[in-house]
């Protein structure tokens, strides 16, 4: 066997599914870019990003005592604290309501304000080993809202622990937007609360477009966007991330990466040197090696090292962990196939391919975020971009002649949808599905264009066809 | 009124009315003589195929009547030749749009030839510095990555081809250091076999740089002598004793080999004249160049002049030969809003690469894209349509501008000689860097900023 064929094996061999269900991650994928950090801390109240940036990850890390072990000096102030989750994508009824609940609780004329307070106080409660009415969140906030004075002195009685709440998947409270936006209001306002007893603090994972409207708008909200934080990954946190998961591949496979990259191990785990988690150009040789330093047979279709990043972002110019690492493995397993040969481990034409599997999975993701992405993107197939958008228009008014009403939905709507095509549009373009240039047209990055079916425009025909 | 540019259009239009007829024809020329006036060259043994014949008239007639003045009488039309090469001979010549075996040959009255591109060079790597529009700092630009090359240890040969305005060599050679001949003077006296022994003449070492060599060859010499008469008879073809002819841009490539072989450079910087000229197109497109770097203001003028040209080799089909070695460089990029202007320059020079030189990649099958027939909730992506082609924000696409930023110390040429001496290597990364470390990765050198 060659050492390229050697290293893709390796890769293949190694953890590099990203998605995070509400388990616990296990202890060799755990990367924590530099500027992660400060979401991490306990003063970060409010941490935002969009789909599959970390928010799941770091809500289901963080609960573990071994994980937050790992995070070393990087994170002392997380040492004997413990973490629970107010609320996340895994249903938990005990400790924090689920959809069905808001829903009743919201048409009966209830606050999210009292309800995101009893979550705590059930939290709190069953700590300091006190019985408060638990049967039902009905009940709970019932007791709040008429014992208050029972409520304030469980929270104020002295504790001899410190506590971090996590709340996540804030989407899933509600599938109605206005309702949605007043129950992460109400939780807001709870975390300021919670902010007035000490040894007490919360977190809350807000994705892009939530953070974006007027959650924000009630008294002193400056006090927790003040010290706001975001989830972003810059193509060197990517390359470290990859490379963490990389020399933790199993036995002689982790071996033989890890010849590659020196790092050291803690534990039974491995860990990065500095220079790999920088742009450095260890990190961009160490790559090299995987992947050589063309993307063709000379340097005209660009270096490896970035070309992977930047042809995995969206519109907004950023590229998710998932997206990466799936392109990679895909990348592997089909230079494996079809150039078992190669002087590298990952061929070019593979990291091309790759960005397939990187496109079927964000579609995938896109649509159970915004289930009526995939319905209103997918009329454009068989266009090429950049195109007018009068040419777009066209398609979707043909497919929905009463307007984007006519989308069929179980989940939330697009948010401008009211304000008819224009505010579907203003909603791709904000979520970095499609870009409007200069001149008016528009145009649609690779990772969403190669996903759902469009083609991109030139002025040389592809030979053997037509004519 | 049928004009000049109504010419291929009308013509593929009556050819399309004639289709089957014409499937019959082995090859059949278009040719377009130095007025502009359009002949129908055919295969020899349609002559004597009454048939065929008849059919070729019909169109030669149909020609005549639709295109008036830009066409000859039909019974002065048809031209025979037993083979397709000789008619195409020193001509332009390239498919017609739509048809298999229908070419334009296009007899022009410059030795300017576009599309006539040779195919790379594979010894040291010749970069061209190239700009449709002049004063956009191509000169110094050159100057300072020849300075950058040769700190680097390389050995750079620089060749002054802005004839028409030379001005190169004075800023990377001190007037003491001017050599005796320049590439005028060769050419000149390679017309008479009179370069023998010429060659040391035509060198000087730059002073500038400390570790590696900058080999200078100039327009004129220190003396530039008659260099009107002698600019007049650059371009003449040779004429050998055997009758047969050397153009003048074989000569160029000539004189470069010579250098080449004599100096040993691992890097050949050309300056090119601006804009779509004779004496650019030779250095452009017959050197041999690995890299064409195209300078560009965010402008009309700019765009406008590289459309034109790149439509024009889109048009005679070698596109897919030049475009891999094209690199826009944004010049002269003002200290003001600096974001807005390059990525306005960077949509306009996307605009013009995407509709003349990339691909187009053709939407997949519809059945490929799509949710996954199991109910799974998952997309499936089925297949993958590639070509030449790249994101408009692909930073390694050839329309991604590298970039050089205007600055005050740089702003006149005639300093740079001063300038250069005494400057440290941070101004010039400062200015410079994107594109120092763009020819840098194009010869495997370290990136200057890490």
């Amino acid at each position: 066997m060659t050492e390229a064929q050697a290293l893709r094996e390796a890769i293949l061999a190694a953890p590099l599914e990203t998605s995070n269900f509400g388990e616990t991650p296990r202890p060799g994928t755990l990367y924590l870019p530099p500027s992660h950090l400060k979401a991490l801390r306990l003063d970060a109240h409010v941490v935002v990003g969009s789909r599959g940036v970390g928010k799941s990850f770091w809500t289901a890390a963080l609960q573990s005592a071994e994980l937050r072990g790992l995070l070393g000096t990087a994170a002392s102030e997380l040492a004997g604290i413990e973490v629970h989750a107010g609320f996340a994508n895994r249903e938990a009824i005990a400790d924090y309501p689920n959809t069905d609940v808001f829903s009743v609780f919201l048409d009966q004329g209830g606050d999210p304000y009292d309800l995101w307070r009893a979550v705590v106080l059930r939290w709190v409660a069953e700590r300091a080993g006190q019985s408060i009415p638990s049967e039902s969140w009905a009940a709970t906030t019932a007791w709040l809202r008429s014992d208050p004075e029972a409520a304030a002195r469980l929270m104020q009685h002295p504790r001899d622990w410190r506590g971090l709440i996590l709340f996540d998947a804030l989407d899933r409270t509600s599938n109605v937007w206005q309702r949605m936006d007043d129950i992460v209001r109400g939780l807001l306002r709870a975390v300021l609360w919670l902010k007035t007893f000490p040894g007490l603090h919360a977190k809350v994972f807000l994705r892009e477009d939530q953070a974006e409207r007027t959650v924000f708008n009630f008294p002193d909200a400056s006090k927790l966007t003040a010290t706001k934080a975001e989830l972003t990954w810059a193509r060197h946190d990517l390359h470290g991330l990859l490379w963490q998961r990389l020399v933790n591949a199993p036995d002689r496979h982790g071996q033989r990466l890890r010849g590659i990259c020196r790092a050291r191990e803690d534990s039974g785990i491995w860990l990065l040197p500095d220079d790999m988690k920088r742009e450095t150009d260890t990190q961009r040789s160490a790559f090299g090696r995987l992947a050589g330093p063309w993307m063709g047979r000379d340097r005209r279709r660009g270096v490896p090292y970035t070309w992977s990043v930047s042809h995995l972002a969206d519109g907004r110019g950023q590229t998710s962990p998932r997206s990466f690492l799936a392109a990679i493995h895909q990348a592997a397993e089909d230079s494996g196939e079809r150039y078992p040969q190669h002087d590298y481990a990952l061929h070019y034409e593979s990291l091309k391919r790759g960005i397939q599997k990187a496109s079927e999975i964000r579609v995938t993701e896109v649509a159970e975020d915004y289930p009526w992405v995939p319905e209103v993107l997918s009329e454009l197939k068989g266009m090429n971009v950049p195109c007018v958008y009068e040419e777009m228009l066209a398609r979707w008014c043909e497919r929905f002649p009463g307007g984007p009403q006519d989308i069929h939905l179980d989940r939330l709507p697009a948010q401008h949808a009211t304000r008819g095509w224009e505010g579907i549009r203003e909603d791709l373009q904000r979520l970095g599905l499609i870009e409007t240039k200069k001149d008016g047209r528009i145009d649609m990055p690779d990772l969403y264009r190669v996903g759902f079916g469009l083609g991109r425009k030139g002025g040389v025909k592809p030979r053997n066809r037509g004519s | 009124m049928t004009t000049f540019d109504g010419i291929l259009p009308i013509v593929a239009e009556v050819l399309d009315g004639h289709r089957e007829a014409m499937t019959e024809l082995d090859w059949l020329l278009i040719n377009r003589d130095l007025n502009g006036r359009v002949r129908l060259i055919v295969p020899e043994t349609v002559e004597a195929d009454p048939v065929m014949r008849d059919h070729v008239r019909v169109v030669a007639e149909q020609l005549a009547e639709r295109l008036g003045c830009h066409a000859y009488p039909a019974d002065r039309a048809i031209l025979y030749e037993i083979s397709r090469e000789p008619a195409c001979q020193d001509a332009t010549c390239y498919p017609l749009d739509g048809f298999d075996r229908v070419w334009i040959v296009d007899r022009l009255a410059t030795e300017g030839r576009w599309e006539r591109i040779a195919p790379e060079t594979e010894g040291a790597r010749r970069i061209v510095f190239f700009s449709i529009k002049g004063g956009v700092g191509r000169s110094t630009a050159l100057a300072a990555t020849a300075w950058h090359l040769a700190q680097a240890g390389k050995r750079v040969l620089v060749l002054d081809l802005d004839l028409e305005s030379p001005g190169l060599s004075s800023s990377l050679l001190p007037p003491e250091r001017q050599p005796k001949y320049g590439i005028t003077d060769w050419l000149v006296e390679d017309l008479v076999d009179n370069t023998d022994g010429m060659l040391d003449g035509l060198i000087a070492m730059s002073n500038l740089s400390h570790d590696g060599e900058i080999y200078v060859v100039p327009a004129h010499g220190a003396d530039p002598g008659e260099y009107i008469a002698k600019l007049g008879r650059v371009w003449m073809p040779k004429v050998k004793s055997d009758g047969s002819r050397e153009d003048w841009s074989a000569r160029l490539q000539r004189l470069l080999t010579d250098l080449e072989q004599r100096l040993q450079p691992d890097v050949v910087l050309i300056d090119s004249r601006a804009g779509i000229d004779e004496v650019a197109s030779t250095c452009v497109t017959d050197l041999g160049a690995n890299l064409v770097l195209l300078f560009a203001l965010e402008g009309d003028q700019t765009w406008n002049g590289y459309r034109l040209l790149f439509d024009y080799w889109r048009q005679t089909r070698v596109a897919e030969a030049m475009r891999e070695r094209l690199q826009i460089v944004a010049a002269l990029v003002p200290e003001l809003e600096r974001v807005a202007y390059l990525s306005g320059l960077r949509e306009h020079a996307y605009g013009i690469f995407v509709y003349s030189l990339y691909d187009e990649i053709a939407p997949p099958s519809t059945e490929a894209i799509g949710p996954t027939p199991d109910g799974s909730q998952r997309w499936r992506v089925g297949e993958l349509v590639e070509g030449w082609s790249f994101d408009e924000a692909d930073t390694g696409a050839p329309h991604h501008p590298w970039v050089v930023y205007w600055h005050r110390s740089f702003a006149g040429l005639r300093s740079l000689q001063g300038r250069l001496a005494v400057i440290d290597r941070q101004e010039v990364n400062s200015i410079f860097g994107s594109l120092l470390d763009g020819v840098g990765t194009v010869l495997g050198l370290e990136s200057i900023h890490d």
